[in-house]
């Protein structure tokens, strides 16, 4: 049982989304766990689209970058739906660098928001036909004949399976079951006037293949994913499903444990133990592998709010720059947004590779620590509307007396006030009164933003 | 350095005598070469990654066949819309296969290299790779990161190296890069500095902050208690250790000038304006009298991957070379002018390694492009470095059973020779290379 307390709903609000605003606090504290949980993870999908101009411009890809900034820092029902869509991006990492084109990003953003609470199978069906996936990693040019390996092997090694089996002592397949699973998916191409895949029958490799040879969950078949009217191929010799029924030697399904534990990993800690990974996946595992019941599952388990999954891991920019601005009430067209997180080291649409971001401690690399340092004084200068805009009068308690007060208050806002040690705190109000003329309006709003901003550069400001 | 830390790794058992007798196939490999006479005073270290998989087979080409060993023709037959023609290759030829005896010639985008080469400075080192090749990125650059190709990532090769011979209180490492390569990631906690440029290097400058003193005041008073052990534990300390080391070290890295008519200002492509950073914190620490100690770099050129449009003398590789080459002339050029700004030998002891997670298909794909392959080619750069050709290049003709080159040297080979030929002393790779002892080779 987990005590629904306001230490929990913020830890909470700042995995499932990207953290709270005060007054979210108290409505959620009030819902209870389990409502709290199913509001969050019961979202429709929804099909809401950013804009994008069929252009390589890197300007037209900042609105695009802005449009969905903006919905990560204001969704209050959608906030998990929105981490979500940026956990997906992560996962099936896909650079405009590469892609050349804002409306193939925003049509795989779309993807990612429509069915990033769905069932497995469909969601790596869509990705698989995905104009800025097949172009990404050379889909559209693997046909008959003409093979090319990069999406078959990402498939499994990034996007389904994983190298090792969950304990690291196996490995998950051999290069034949890459060129198995190459000659599967051949057939993709993208309408280039429409930019979205298709699958064309004449380019797939329709002989028979044999893939996990000699394995108990071996298959033979054409392994094809779509026939040729935009339909599924039924799940027994479709390849998406038949990465699912790959096992590890003992039996335990590999698929639900990989992305298991790549979600708590990313929710929650590094390294958990299978069994916990066995215990969220229950729901998963029985019910056609729906990534809500996952999530459900998870946000459920009394682990989620042990010791062990606080102050466990680094925001991503993401995380850091829209929970700040939440906390403090702060408001922004986000025209700017996309420079700003580009300087933390987080550029959506170009991830570093394949592989995505790598999360956690290396946020904090000495260069982007000292971006993070000049963003959280940016947060608090608050005075640039395509970035942020902040009031200090919202924040300051009406009847403050102390620099105590308003200290205090500040670091509730951000969440982090139980976990600040007394010689941070101390050091932060010595700040504040280090100053002799607190007649001036103008003196105590610049010393509060002066506060606010050496808060945001606190290490617990960047860790939750 | 930490010396009772080396001591106490070294243990009694291991001695460098292990180490110094080559066996035969070493000597038929690689051959024999002097000792270098006398190690670097103040040996620096630039390993520049080549990331997604350069092709080797396009890096370093046969240009004939000789008796048995037909590699042009093989070559030839392996590619087409990306073999490199005998006329493209004219103006680059570097020399004999050691053991097959064809001529070898490199990617024409890379004249500049050959130029060095022609001086003696580099180093090519064949068939390189590990053993049970994975033909993952990720897999196999952790493997290159951590020197172990069996386990599972737990650490870097050369984090181990820095955790033997550095605390943590030592900063002496610069990836000039966003995030941290795993190759330094360790188990004692050493601190490396990741930054793409040393103009980020300030703290933030705003008039929130009348009086900036107090500002920066506050700032090291919160990072000294966050780092300490009795206020803080778990992350919470790490990230507060990693900030308290980075405070400190701010106004000495601010203080580093890129601006000093460096060769690489006139050179395009990110891999000039991230060796332009290692450079200049070389040349900082050579001519100024407050030294930063930085003499473990690591940078990186992404783009390899060229499973499409690879191309011959144009196309992918070519634009990539095209970078890479000028840069590694300018970055050489640029140590020589800093040899005559300090008045001493700077550049004898800076050794530039470039490596990649594998190399490519020796056929051909679909696209106009490679699949991700094995065995590759190494280069060793530098005026420490006994220029030559090591190691011969794979049978082209009898690739393994996925069409890929079967390599002869094991890449821990070279990181060996790096450890004891170039940082310490022989034998010293022992305790941090999975494996060991490895034979090294003696391109240094």
């Amino acid at each position: 049982m987990v005590v629904w307390d306001e230490e929990n709903v913020v830890h909470l609000l700042k995995r499932a989304g990207f953290g709270p605003k005060p007054s979210d606090t108290k409505k959620f504290l009030k819902r209870g766990h389990a409502l709290s949980v199913e509001i969050l993870v019961g979202q429709k999908p929804s099909k809401a689209k950013g804009p994008g101009k069929a252009v390589n411009d890197k300007a037209e890809l900042r609105k695009l970058t802005g449009w969905w900034a903006k919905r990560m820092e204001k969704q209050n029902t959608r906030r998990l739906q929105e981490k979500m869509v940026l956990f997906w991006h992560d996962h099936f990492s896909t650079q405009f660098s590469v892609v050349k084109n804002v409306r193939r990003m925003s049509y795989q953003n779309r993807t990612f928001r429509q069915f990033g609470l769905g069932d497995m199978r469909t969601l790596l069906w869509e990705v698989t036909r995905d104009a800025a996936m097949l172009d990404f990693l050379d889909g559209d040019k693997n046909k008959k004949n003409s093979l090319n390996e990069n999406y078959g092997r990402e498939l499994l090694e990034l996007f389904v399976l994983g190298v090792f089996s969950f304990d690291g002592s196996e490995e998950n397949y051999t290069q034949d079951d890459v060129i198995a699973t190459t000659r599967a998916t051949t057939g993709f191409r993208i309408d280039r006037n429409k930019d979205v895949g298709y699958f064309d029958p004449g380019r797939f490799d329709d002989g028979a293949k044999t893939i996990f040879a000699g394995k108990p969950f071996e298959a033979t078949g054409n392994l094809g994913v779509e026939d040729g009217n935009g339909a599924l191929l039924p799940p027994a010799t479709n390849i998406l499903d038949v990465l699912f029924t790959h096992t590890d030697s003992s039996g335990n399904l590999t698929m639900p444990r990989f992305i298991g534990k790549k979600l708590w990993e990313y929710f929650a800690y590094p390294n958990p133990s299978a069994t916990l990974i066995d215990e969220i996946t229950v729901n998963f595992r029985a019910n056609g592998y729906v990534i809500s019941d996952l999530l459900r599952d998870m946000l459920l388990h009394e682990e989620f709010y042990s010791a062990a999954a606080k102050a466990s891991t680094v925001k991503n920019p993401c995380e850091f720059l829209f929970g700040s601005m939440r906390a403090l009430e702060a408001k922004s067209k986000h025209t700017n947004t996309a420079i700003a997180l580009e300087d933390m080291g987080m550029e959506l649409f170009e991830p570093p590779s394949v592989n995505g971001w790598s999360n956690g401690l290396p946020w904090l690399s000495s260069g982007q620590m000292l971006a993070r340092f000049e963003v959280g004084q940016a947060i608090a200068a608050g005075r640039d509307k395509n970035l942020v805009l902040l009031k200090p009068s919202k924040i300051i308690p009406k009847n403050a007396t102390t620099a105590d007060e308003i200290v205090d208050e500040i670091l509730h806002r951000l969440g982090v006030a139980n976990i600040t040690p007394a010689g941070t705190r101390t050091a932060l109000i010595d700040y504040f009164e280090g100053e002799t003329d607190f007649e001036s309006e103008t003196v105590i709003e610049t010393k509060v933003r002066g506060v606010i901003a050496l808060a945001l550069q606190i290490p617990e400001a960047h860790i939750h | 350095m930490n010396i009772s830390r080396r001591r106490l790794l070294q243990g009694g058992a291991v001695t460098g005598a292990t180490m110094a007798i080559p066996g035969p196939l070493q000597r038929a490999l690689f051959g024999s070469r002097p000792a270098r006479a006398a190690g670097p005073t103040n040996p620096c270290l630039v390993m520049v990654q080549l990331e997604g998989g350069m092709d080797g087979l396009n890096t370093v080409v046969p240009v004939d066949d000789v008796g048995i060993h037909l590699q042009r023709t093989a070559y030839e037959n392996a590619r087409s819309s990306i073999e490199l023609s005998l006329a493209d290759l004219a103006g680059t030829h570097i020399g004999t296969d050691p053991v097959k005896g064809n001529t070898l010639a490199l990617h024409p985008a890379l004249a500049d290299v050959k130029t060095l080469f022609d001086l003696g400075k580099v180093a090519v080192i064949q068939g390189v790779a590990y053993p049970n090749q994975n033909l993952s990125h990720f897999r196999s650059e952790d493997i290159w990161f951590s020197a172990e190709p069996v386990l599972p990532f737990s650490d870097g090769w050369f984090g181990r190296y820095l955790d033997s011979y550095y605390s943590s209180s030592d900063l002496v490492t610069v990836d000039v890069d966003s995030t941290l390569s795993k190759m330094f990631l360790c188990q004692l906690g050493c601190n490396v500095l990741a930054m793409k440029k040393l103009s980020q290097f300030e703290l933030p400058d705003d008039d929130l902050h009348p009086d900036p003193v107090a500002k920066k005041t506050a700032l090291e008073t919160i990072y000294g208690v966050e780092a300490d052990p009795g206020a803080t534990t778990g992350l919470q300390n790490t990230v507060g250790v990693s900030g308290d080391v980075l405070i400190g070290k701010i106004d000495e890295y601010a203080a580093i000038s890129t601006n000093w008519g460096s060769n690489l200002e006139s050179v395009g492509g990110s891999i000039a304006k991230r060796l332009l950073e290692v450079s200049s914190i070389i040349r900082h620490d050579a001519v100024s009298g407050t030294p930063v100690g930085a003499k473990y770099f690591h940078v990186r050129q992404g783009g390899y991957d060229t499973h499409t449009n690879e191309g011959a003398t144009t196309g992918r590789l070519a634009n990539l070379f095209d970078d890479l080459g000028p840069a590694l002339k300018a970055f050489y050029d640029d140590l020589q002018d800093v040899n005559t700004e300090a008045g001493s030998n700077v550049s004898d002891d800076v050794l530039v390694v470039l490596f990649s997670e594998f190399g490519r298909r020796v056929a051909e794909n679909g696209g106009g492009g490679t699949d991700h392959g094995s065995a590759s080619v190494m280069f060793a750069i530098g005026d420490c470095v006994n220029g030559g050709i090591y190691g011969e290049m794979p049978d082209i003709a009898s690739p393994d059973s996925k069409g890929n080159l079967v390599h002869h040297t094991d890449f821990r080979q070279v990181y060996a020779s790096i450890i004891d030929n170039w940082l310490q002393s022989p034998g010293d790779h022992l305790p941090l290379l999975p494996g060991a002892p490895w034979p090294t080779i003696p391109f240094l």
